[in-house]
């Protein structure tokens, strides 16, 4: 216990990382999300191959992968990437890709009636989309993104293989500068530490995703299917 | 719209109008107009083909031959835009309602006008409440759909037709998700308008509508029309066997 | 740099070994999260005392804490009191208790699909709750669960990369160690791409299959 207190300030500081980082990608994701998910569903073969592909590809290989390539890679194309560029970068695009599904599972979900008789009024393909689909979506998308977001929060972990000094990385920094200075193994009581800070941050943000989820279906509009992303996308 | 078009020229005039989805033939070459005025009733088999017959008279199904003019213009088939300049001029009502279920009865008729025909937000809102009371609905003007009743929203759906100012109405089936004791209350609406004058096609069973309200019955099967003529004419003495045969399930 | 395919040739036999592990933790895992997965929905369908909310607990637990660390608890805190499984298993282990907790999820939303005019009709034939739970209510609760239970293996699968940062010798390990060591980043990552990909189309294309199979007796 007293280890924790003593190292309160760096677990913060860690803590603060592993936060920011998940709100930054989370913005990037959902930002390449709705870009995404929205070409995903237009009329146009080539475009939806695209996408389908991009989407396939990043969840087909492992995020781990995913970040060590843009870490150990980005030097091949010249450009440089701090551990932390590279983390928010590969956590993004994959992100971005949970989010693509996301947004398009939202938009293919509003009946398809619904773009018909918007188009019987002479609404316009813009119009129809902004109007009559993207708000009827967003009841299914918003909670989705809640839970991308406890994902993405869980994946930050990720980024202390390549040494983004988040959460876990400054907590494994603390179990071994420890066991060299005080030759004791703190191991256990830290990981424990870590596993319960992270039980909490992440049941936090279930339980919104849950309550975003149960406001946005009740209300006195038609309920539309909804779909939540199941955590199982972890990866 | 400057010259007067003569009183004889048809709304809607359909030349060899043909619907393939690969190589299912759906409408198979048909012509058929529509006077300013006119009330025409399709009746026919499912699978015949009437209601993919009035979606591509407002491009909800691209034709994949033929020709289409409406109050005299030609509409040029694979010109999306002008598909969608034309469809406020045939209004347009669909078995299932199709409310948009996130905005409120007010918001669902003002939303088209105000996109589409550049009308004040006061405007559209003020002709909104005076069809709402001309059909009775005043009160359910901020009430959202789910809390309707079917046949209110249906009444709702052609009131959001009705506030586009159309030229026509279609209508694809609007009864036949409904209540028995609801359709009374869309059909007397139908039938209102059509004692104003609205010119209306209407794809329904309800044989006793097109006796009452239709100056044309038209029978479809096969995507071709086989018979059409003054409904009493047609439901009394049918003249090919199909027909007769459809009637006979119907009153059964 | 350019690719070598000299290079990759070289480190073949080295990579087929990180393959082979990431193949047989895989697969042990998925066997152990099975059995683990359909005992856990038991407990929790029968409403056992005590044993069914100590399972709801470690599903949230599960799926509310990184995967990583839950890896570093069993690899690095574990032994530091006393606990030491070979690394092998501790990968296996961390592995199938993750995936075990989804399992039990998606099991438990199979089950409750299975209604309860089938439960009157079991009763009536006699069969207690537990011979029901095994002959009729978990075949047919397996079935709905069935594909997102391969969501989750594959997942599995995918996620058998992060062992590399516990020092599992397997595909990613050796890979990434010779990008450190040797800087062929191009080869590497190549191989990588190939083989998860590969991995991942196999497992996907053997869960589809299985789902039509265990579809068909309802066909007509």
């Amino acid at each position: 216990m007293s280890l924790i207190l003593d190292n309160w300030l760096l677990f913060a500081r860690g803590l603060l990382a592993t936060l920011q980082i998940g709100i930054v990608t989370l913005i990037a994701s959902t930002i390449i999300g709705f870009v995404l998910g929205t070409l995903a569903t237009t009329r146009r073969r080539s475009v939806r191959l695209v996408v389908r592909g991009y989407v396939e590809l990043l969840r087909a290989v492992p995020l781990i992968v995913n970040i060590f390539f843009i870490f150990f890679g980005a030097p091949l194309l010249g450009l440089q990437m701090t551990p932390y560029m590279a983390a928010v970068v590969g956590l993004s695009l994959w992100g971005g890709a949970n989010g693509a599904e996301i947004v398009r599972g939202g938009l293919m979900g509003v009946p398809r009636h619904q773009a018909q008789s918007a188009r019987a009024l002479g609404m316009t393909e813009v119009e129809i989309f902004v109007y009559i689909l993207l708000p009827q979506a967003m009841r299914a998308i918003i909670p989705a993104l809640a839970g991308l977001l406890t994902l993405l929060v869980q994946s930050t972990t990720l980024g202390a293989l390549v040494g983004v000094p988040e959460f876990l990385q400054i907590s494994r920094l603390i179990v071994e500068r420890t066991t060299v200075m005080q030759g004791s193994d703190p191991a256990f009581a830290i990981y424990a530490f870590v596993l319960l800070v992270y039980f909490v941050l992440c049941s936090a943000l279930t339980a919104l995703s849950r309550r975003l989820e149960r406001m946005l279906a009740s209300g006195s509009a038609r309920k539309t299917p909804t779909m939540t992303v199941e955590a199982t996308a972890v990866s | 719209m400057t010259a007067q078009p003569a009183s004889e020229a048809p709304l809607i005039a359909v030349r060899g109008l043909t619907k393939r989805y690969g190589a299912m033939v759906a409408i198979d070459n048909i012509d058929f107009s529509v006077r300013r005025g006119e009330v025409v009733s399709i009746i026919g088999p499912s699978g015949s083909g009437k209601s993919t017959f009035i979606r591509c008279l407002n491009g909800l199904e691209i034709p994949s031959e033929g020709e289409i003019a409406v109050d005299g213009k030609a509409v040029p088939l694979a010109d999306h835009r002008a598909w969608t300049r034309l469809r406020p001029d045939l209004g347009m009502v669909f078995q299932d309602y199709s409310l948009f279920p996130h905005l409120s009865v007010l918001r669902n008729i003002t939303l088209p006008p105000l996109l589409r025909k550049r009308m004040k937000e006061a405007q559209a809102k003020e002709r909104a409440h005076e069809l709402l009371a001309r059909f009775g609905l005043s009160h359910k003007a901020d009430a959202y759909p789910i809390e309707l009743s079917g046949g209110q929203q249906q009444r709702i759906a052609i009131i959001r037709a009705l506030a586009m100012s159309p030229k026509a109405l279609l209508f694809d089936e609007p009864t036949s998700a409904l209540d028995p004791e609801t359709i009374r209350d869309v059909l007397a609406v139908m039938l209102e308008l059509a004692r104003e004058g609205m010119t209306m096609i209407v794809v329904s069973h309800e044989i006793g509508f097109a006796r009452q309200v239709a100056d044309r019955l038209v029978f479809m099967e096969k995507g071709r029309i086989v018979e059409a003529g003054h409904p009493d004419e047609l439901i009394s003495r049918p003249q090919s066997p199909r027909l007769a045969d459809f009637l006979r399930h119907l009153k059964h | 740099m350019d690719f070598d395919p000299a290079y990759l040739v070289k480190q073949l036999p080295a990579l087929w070994r990180g393959l082979l592990l990431t193949i047989e933790i895989s697969g042990l895992a998925m066997a152990i999260a099975f059995v683990l997965g359909v005992a856990g929905a038991m407990a929790r369908h029968l409403k056992l005392k005590g044993i069914a909310p100590a399972v709801a607990f470690y599903v949230e637990f599960v799926r509310n804490t990184p995967l990583l660390v839950q890896m570093f608890f069993i690899v690095f805190g574990l032994p530091a009191i006393g606990l030491t499984l070979p690394l092998f298993w501790a990968g296996v282990v961390s592995l199938a208790l993750w995936a075990a907790a989804f399992h039990v999820e998606s099991l438990r939303g199979g089950l409750a699909t299975v209604n309860g005019g089938l439960e009157d009709a079991g009763q009536a034939l006699g069969l207690a709750r537990l011979p029901f739970l095994l002959i009729v209510a978990l075949p047919l609760g397996l079935r709905v669960a069935l594909p997102s239970m391969l969501n989750t293996c594959v997942s599995l699968l995918k996620n058998s990369a992060m062992l590399q940062a516990v020092g599992v010798m397997e595909l990613t390990f050796v890979a990434v160690d010779r990008m450190a060591s040797d800087f062929r980043m191009l080869e590497m990552f190549s191989v990588m791409l190939v083989v998860y990909v590969v991995l991942v189309f196999l497992l996907s294309a053997v869960a589809n299959r299985l789902e039509a199979v265990m579809q068909r007796p309802f066909r007509a």
